[in-house]
């Protein structure tokens, strides 16, 4: 009987912590100096929102960064892998020259101009000229990780797919940047916080995904597009589904063809066949409305009110005047 | 003495005659131009109540073709669907027209479109179609 209950102790506890180990494999901080078993990503100016409960939070101000801490940068970027084992084997090196990727073959988290002037990695924009980079920053994993990834979002969605916030910034391209909880004041009016959350996941390997047969993974249920390396089935399954419950929405990065959708409004359906889109109606774009140059003189308009997607909108009719 | 006297009369006569001829030319001229001018530069009220019953015809033949139901209820595929230059005919509009619609100010999309319409107006960046 008691060796029973000892066994069943015994999974209990190896099961918790395999979701733990997985649902928390990367972890960031900033903090003054790194512990001996995190590793240093970059430095940021101090002055900005501690976490720390005796600070103001509204008193906010961040900096830019720079790849290693001293007295001015000194507030450090420190992560970690949540496994003993493959912590040890696990680095952050500076690499001239932004052309290539790094040695590790890992996308550069960071390019920088020197040390300083950063621009966030995982390049998605495709008139970005890696020339004016002169390092970058790159990580060193261990084969049981299969992939590190970086995701821009201005929403905590990823957070519940497993992504771990690194860092905020106001600007992709030599931004500002702040701790992920912290807030600041708008002219000393509203309150607010930086535009981009940059986040980033640890891949475990396809032997610790254990996929099914349906592309997600036995140990968390999740979906995962690298089970397509071992499962024809999932060869389709878009990077924009990792992490995700089978069967739910998430927001689609890039289509099939590689195409960034840059208005952020198509869905995908995470299951199978994998080529279920939709379209998110309602935007945050303000209505902007003109004609071809030159063809018409005026647009008048005239709205209407009609009901769409159970919400009562206006419906504008533009007539072109040439 | 005569004949010299008979010969400047009758020059006289033709340069009166040429004068009223192309004075009245000028004068014809200038009511046609001034008659092209008054169609052309309609004033902003008449092009706007002309833009208003050309939107009301539209929205009219939407309800009709049940693109807009009784409630008021969009059908975003009928929409989808149509074909501006094929209802401007059927409908008898000279104007190019696009469809668009917001909340707030802030765009809403049909399907994964900005707007419905002419390809000659442009709705946040997209040409309609």
């Amino acid at each position: 009987m008691i060796k029973k209950i000892f066994t069943s102790l015994l999974t209990l506890f190896i099961l918790i912590s395999l979701v733990h180990a997985r649902s928390n494999l990367l972890e960031c901080s900033f903090k003054n100096s790194c512990a001996s078993n995190e590793k240093e990503m970059f430095a940021a100016n101090g002055n900005f929102y501690q976490t720390s409960p005796s600070e103001n939070k509204n008193n906010v101000l961040s900096s830019n960064v720079k790849l290693t801490s001293d007295v001015n940068y000194n507030r450090s970027l420190c992560c970690k892998i949540n496994n003993v084992d493959l912590n040890g084997r696990f680095d952050i090196t500076h690499e001239s020259g932004a052309e290539k990727s790094c040695i590790s073959g890992i996308d550069p988290i960071m390019y920088f101009t020197s040390s300083t002037n950063a621009r966030v990695g995982f390049d998605f924009d495709p008139l970005f000229n890696k020339s004016h980079y002169s390092n970058k920053l790159c990580m060193n994993l261990p084969k049981e990780i299969s992939k590190f990834h970086i995701e821009i979002d201005n929403d905590s969605l990823k957070k519940n797919l497993g992504f771990t916030c690194l860092y905020k910034t106001n600007s992709l391209v030599n931004g500002l940047i702040s701790s992920c909880d912290s807030k600041y004041l708008d002219n000393n009016l509203n309150l607010g916080e930086y535009k981009y959350t940059v986040w980033a996941k640890l891949y475990e390997s396809l032997d610790s995904l254990k996929c099914n047969d349906d592309c997600t993974s036995k140990l968390d249920g999740r979906v995962y597009s690298d089970c397509g390396s071992k499962i024809n089935f999932c060869s389709n399954v878009p990077p924009s589904c990792d992490g995700s419950l089978y069967g739910s929405w998430v927001k689609l990065d890039e289509n099939n063809n590689g195409v960034i959708d840059s208005d952020e409004t198509t869905e995908i359906q995470c299951s199978a066949p994998w080529s279920n889109y939709r379209y998110q109606v309602f935007t945050d774009q303000k209505l902007n409305v003109n004609s071809q140059k030159g063809v018409c003189s005026s647009l008048v308009k005239k709205q209407y009110s009609v009901m769409y997607e159970n919400e009562l909108i206006n419906m504008n009719i533009y007539i072109c005047e040439d | 003495m005569n004949k010299i006297k008979n010969k400047k009369k009758t020059q006289s006569f033709s340069t009166d005659v040429i004068i009223v001829v192309i004075i009245i030319l000028f004068g014809t001229l200038f009511l046609v131009a001034n008659k092209i001018n008054t169609v052309e530069s309609k004033t902003i009220g008449e092009v706007q109540s002309q833009a208003s019953d050309d939107s009301d015809i539209i929205y009219s033949s939407l309800k009709d073709s049940k693109v807009i139901d009784s409630k008021g209820v969009i059908d975003a595929n009928k929409l989808l669907a149509l074909n501006d230059v094929q209802l401007k005919e059927e409908l008898g509009i000279k104007s190019d027209f696009a469809i668009t619609f917001e909340k707030n100010g802030k765009l809403v999309k049909i399907g994964n479109k900005n707007c419905i319409g002419s390809t000659n107006i442009i709705v946040n960046g997209q040409i309609c179609e």
